[in-house]
């Protein structure tokens, strides 16, 4: 009973990170129709930006979390002003991979300025565990989690109550409508690619809690939150959330209860049975 | 009967549009006069539809002058003409179909930011579409094609426009929902509110209209008031079957 | 000229030039400069520890090269080679990125454009494997330091591979030997339990680990592998704290090993006797990035810090000039002892001609008191394997490796029943 409980509360913890990619991939493709690969390398940027705020300061990184969503926001901006905005007026096929170049030169970059090594943070501010019965709950998982959890409701209350919100959910529904009544769709864009970036960049920073930091650290959670997505429904932001979750919840069960080994065949033939019931992903979509 | 008394709100003059190197509108001029319903007519392929895209901003023109209230507004976006006064309610209805039918009048006043204005032209627009009240909490997605032409007509009145835009309304509809979506266009005019109606469909948009223009492979080439296009010859041959 | 001309012009003017530049590079050298290759990976997730190890190994280049009386190390007191007339050596270093691929490709050019005679490095047992595909057609000796027992038992043929360092049987046995000290020591030591990373180098280790267990009589609870760089380690550490073995054998890399150390601290688990078996064990950031987590740990190892040879002291003195402060650690003695014994080799030979560098190899005649390795006498097998290999095994105490096996060598006694975390 106890370790099934700890393989839940584990798998929902690391979940939350596949989530927050999975939501910046979600958003991004709804509302402008283009794949991000480069989420991950988001959240790499952030983890760096985190790790260098708490070596140098010495404070926990959760109190860089302003700083690395705002540092991404700007940064998405910034590319979506410059590259994605005119790769959308070419070929769909480039408008379709024009992240993955990216992601190729953020790897690259990041690897010129820092090196391969790789750095993580030596003391978070939050040490040792609690122990809630037979659940052992690590200080340093709890605040990521708090961390996603803040995310998910802020952009879920974002996009659904405010009124820029509901111009960009409206712009991911039909872009033609929306600019016959009055949304600068072109403004809706760059802020939904903002914002994927700052999603990702709280991802990278709770994630310096307990995992380590290098240029190619993205890779890995950027392909879980591509399956996540597909999970949920492309386009849908609540699916990308449902999907990171049952994301790591596979990958805990699969390797507690299967084989350690076997735990991204788990993951695969997971999203492999969800899309032959449900081809548009448990929450429909695009 | 011409519409040299009106002052004109919009004035189209030699539009030359196109999609990049391929030009479909070769010369396209018509003015709208104020208050008036008027429409442009064609068949498929005319142009029709690409003088509305140039005029409503969704494609750059490639010469002549487009002018609102007597100012030019080549090169502005759609968004900018709707915060303008102008309402477009595109071809093919574009509702949000995921959101309900009371949602989607409510994205339609996106412009309006004082909420009692909001809930004014609510209740306005329920009370001239009665069917589309009934349906307020409905998924738009899952209405009949002659509603959902209702709802976008809703919704494009939601930001108390100055002019309203019909492309091709009649599409897809059955000859009877033609009539009615009609009736509405001109329970619309009669609040004073300018249109502006594309349509394949010459015969019964001549039966309401004020003045009409006729745009054949890129080109104005006749123009007159709804009742003096029904009785010319050549548009009886080409447009109305004989 | 038109704009798309002027634009081609340009761009294969420049590629034109990056070639010739990329060619001009191999500048000539005197005759007497003697090229070694030297492989690790430079970029990458083991660019840390790679970069370390390569300093290392140009420092005892230049401790060769140049004239050092005062350290007690072969070829440390003339300048050269002495036989080969002062011949100096130059390390050619090439970056593998810690990808089979790109050594092998690598290889290839150290010998076929840079004209090395004999390769080594900082390599793994896969590497190894991939790197002697090339040494194997070229018939260049290559070194390695890999500890995986399929290199030398003669189940393939690697006639042009030498192996110095121990192999996994060694460190194995050494492991299992502790265990049976733990339980004379009064700390009952039955079960244990084995997670490995899922590469040559782990596929190798669990298949001796589990072997062994049969014959040192203990028993396998848990036998987990795992994916390398996974995203996270917490239902192993889950089933572990489940079998809850006594002793657990870890085979894996530095981040693996720190997420693993850092995940067992978050669910409170940690067993009696947990013990590394190098890799991630022995790096510079396993100390720095797990802070005071590591004590208690064990780890096999070639070599250790406090082991009375004054070569291995001289060389601790000046590494941290070499690495910014950062100490000399078991996992660069193996691999810059290997560049010691080639060069040494090839003064032996009195010339780089393969065959003769490969005897000198087989048979080398060096004064293992003036080599930094605690080993006391060098034997080859038929299958280019030192016998005459000793190990140790180490446990941190106080922040640090401390030799605690086997009796003779050791230190400090080992400490056998780890303390909880909340007990520490």
């Amino acid at each position: 009973m106890a370790t099934l409980l700890q393989a839940l509360y584990e798998g929902i913890i690391n979940g939350t990170i596949y989530a927050l990619i999975a939501m910046g991939i979600a958003l991004v493709w709804g509302v402008m129709g283009i794949l991000s690969f480069s989420q991950g390398e988001f959240l790499m940027i952030a983890m760096f930006v985190a790790y260098f705020f708490s070596t140098a300061t010495g404070l926990p990184p959760v109190l860089a979390l302003p700083l690395c969503m705002g540092i991404l926001f700007v940064l998405g901006l910034g590319i979506y002003k410059t590259i994605i905005y005119k790769a959308l007026q070419g070929p769909t096929l480039s408008q379709r991979l024009i992240t993955f170049a990216l992601s190729l030169v953020l790897v690259n970059g990041m690897l010129m300025l820092f090196g391969g090594t790789f750095k993580t943070i030596q003391h978070t501010g939050m040490e040792g565990s609690i122990n809630l019965g037979p659940l052992v709950i690590a200080k340093n998982r709890i605040i990521p989690f708090i961390i996603a959890v803040c995310v998910f409701a802020f952009m879920l209350w974002f996009l659904n109550k405010t009124r820029q919100g509901k111009a960009i959910r409206a712009t991911s529904m039909d872009k033609t409508a929306a600019e016959h009544v009055g949304i600068n769709t072109e403004k809706s864009y760059a802020l939904a690619f903002g914002l994927s970036a700052a999603v990702a960049g709280a991802a990278g920073c709770a994630l310096s809690y307990y995992y380590y930091c290098y240029p190619s650290v993205g890779g890995n959670f950027q392909l879980f939150g591509f399956i996540a997505v597909v999970m949920g429904g492309f386009g849908s932001v609540e699916g990308a959330i449902v999907g990171g979750l049952i994301m790591g919840l596979v990958d805990s069960l699969t390797g507690v209860y299967f084989n350690t080994a076997f735990k991204y065949l788990g993951v695969c033939l997971i999203f492999m049975l969800i899309l032959q019931f449900k081809p548009k992903g448990l929450f429909g979509g695009k | 009967m011409s519409q040299m008394n009106k002052k004109k709100i919009i004035e189209v003059k030699n539009l030359r549009a196109g999609y990049g190197f391929v030009e479909v509108v070769h010369d396209v001029s018509f003015s709208v006069g104020e208050g008036e319903i008027l429409a442009i007519l064609g068949s498929n392929g005319a142009g029709k539809t690409s003088t509305l895209r140039a005029l409503t901003g969704e494609i750059k023109p490639m010469s002549g002058e487009i002018l609102y209230e007597g100012k030019s507004i080549v090169g502005l976006k759609p968004y900018k003409l709707a915060q303008m006064g102008m309402s477009m309610v595109p071809e093919g209805r574009h509702l949000f179909g995921n959101l309900s039918v009371q949602d989607n009048l409510l994205m339609g006043a996106y412009l309006i930011k004082d909420n009692n204005q909001l809930q004014k032209n609510l209740e306005e627009v329920y009370k001239l579409f009665p069917r589309v009240k009934e349906r307020a909490k409905q998924t738009a997605r899952t209405l009949s094609g002659g509603e959902q032409q209702m709802v976008a007509i809703a919704r494009g009145m939601m930001m108390n426009p100055k002019v309203l835009i019909l492309d091709e309304p009649s599409l897809g509809l059955m000859p009877k929902l033609v009539g009615e979506i009609f009736e509405f266009v001109k329970e619309i005019a009669r609040m004073g509110i300018t249109i502006l109606i594309v349509e394949q469909n010459a015969s019964e948009t001549l039966k309401f209209c004020d003045y009409a223009y006729v745009i054949q492979n890129g080109e104005t080439v006749i123009s007159g008031t709804g009742a003096e296009l029904l009785v010319n010859e050549d548009v009886k041959k080409a447009y109305l079957g004989g | 000229m038109n704009l798309k001309k002027a634009i081609s012009v340009v761009m294969i003017g420049t590629m034109i030039g990056t070639l010739a530049a990329g060619t001009a590079t191999t500048t000539t050298y005197a005759a007497d400069t003697i090229k070694i290759g030297w492989l690790a990976p430079l970029t990458g997730t083991a660019a840390e520890n790679g970069q370390q190890v390569t300093w290392a190994a140009e420092m005892i280049v230049d401790l060769i090269n140049e004239e050092h009386g005062d350290i007690n190390m072969l070829l440390a007191a003339d300048a050269g080679l002495p036989n080969l007339d002062g011949a100096q050596i130059q390390l050619v270093e090439a970056d593998t990125k810690g990808d089979t691929t790109v050594a092998t490709s690598e290889a290839r050019r150290l010998i076929s454009e840079e004209g090395c005679v004999a390769l080594t490095g900082q390599l793994t047992s896969g590497m190894s494997k991939a790197i002697s595909v090339i040494t194997e057609q070229y018939e260049v000796p290559l070194v390695t330091a890999g500890s995986a027992v399929t290199l030398t038992d003669g189940s393939e043929d690697y006639d042009w591979l030498f192996r110095y360092n121990l192999t996994d049987d060694t460190y194995i046995d050494d492991s299992y030997k502790l265990m049976d000290e733990a339980n004379a020591a009064g700390t009952e030591i039955k079960t244990v339990a084995f997670l490995s990373e899922d590469s040559e180098f782990g596929a190798n280790i669990v298949t001796v680990e589990e072997k062994k267990a049969e014959e040192y009589g203990y028993e396998v609870v848990e036998n987990m592998t795992y994916a390398a760089n996974s995203t996270s380690l917490s239902s192993e550490v889950i089933k572990l704290k489940e079998a809850n073995p006594d002793c657990l054998m870890v085979a894996g890399y530095a981040t693996d090993v720190i997420l693993l150390i850092n995940t067992m601290s978050d669910q409170d688990w940690f067993p009696k006797m947990l013990i590394g078996q190098r890799g991630g064990f022995v790096t510079a950031d396993f100390f720095s990035a797990l802070g005071d987590k590591v004590e208690y740990i064990f780890s096999t190892g070639g070599w250790a810090a406090d082991i009375q040879k004054d070569c291995i002291q001289s060389l601790q003195e000046l590494y941290p000039d070499y690495s910014k402060g950062i100490a000399f650690n078991e996992g660069m003695s193996k691999d810059c002892a290997d560049v010691l014994l080639i060069a040494s080799c090839i003064n032996q030979a009195g010339s780089t001609d393969s065959a003769a560098l490969a005897e000198a190899l087989k048979a080398p005649d060096a004064d293992c008191s003036k080599i930094f390795m605690p080993w006391t006498s060098i034997e080859m097998n038929e299958y280019n394997q030192n016998t005459a290999a000793t190990g140790v095994v180490m446990q941190v105490q106080g922040g640090e490796y401390k030799t605690v096996y086997p009796e003779d060598v050791k230190t400090v006694d080992a400490i056998f029943d780890a303390p909880t975390w909340s007990e520490r």
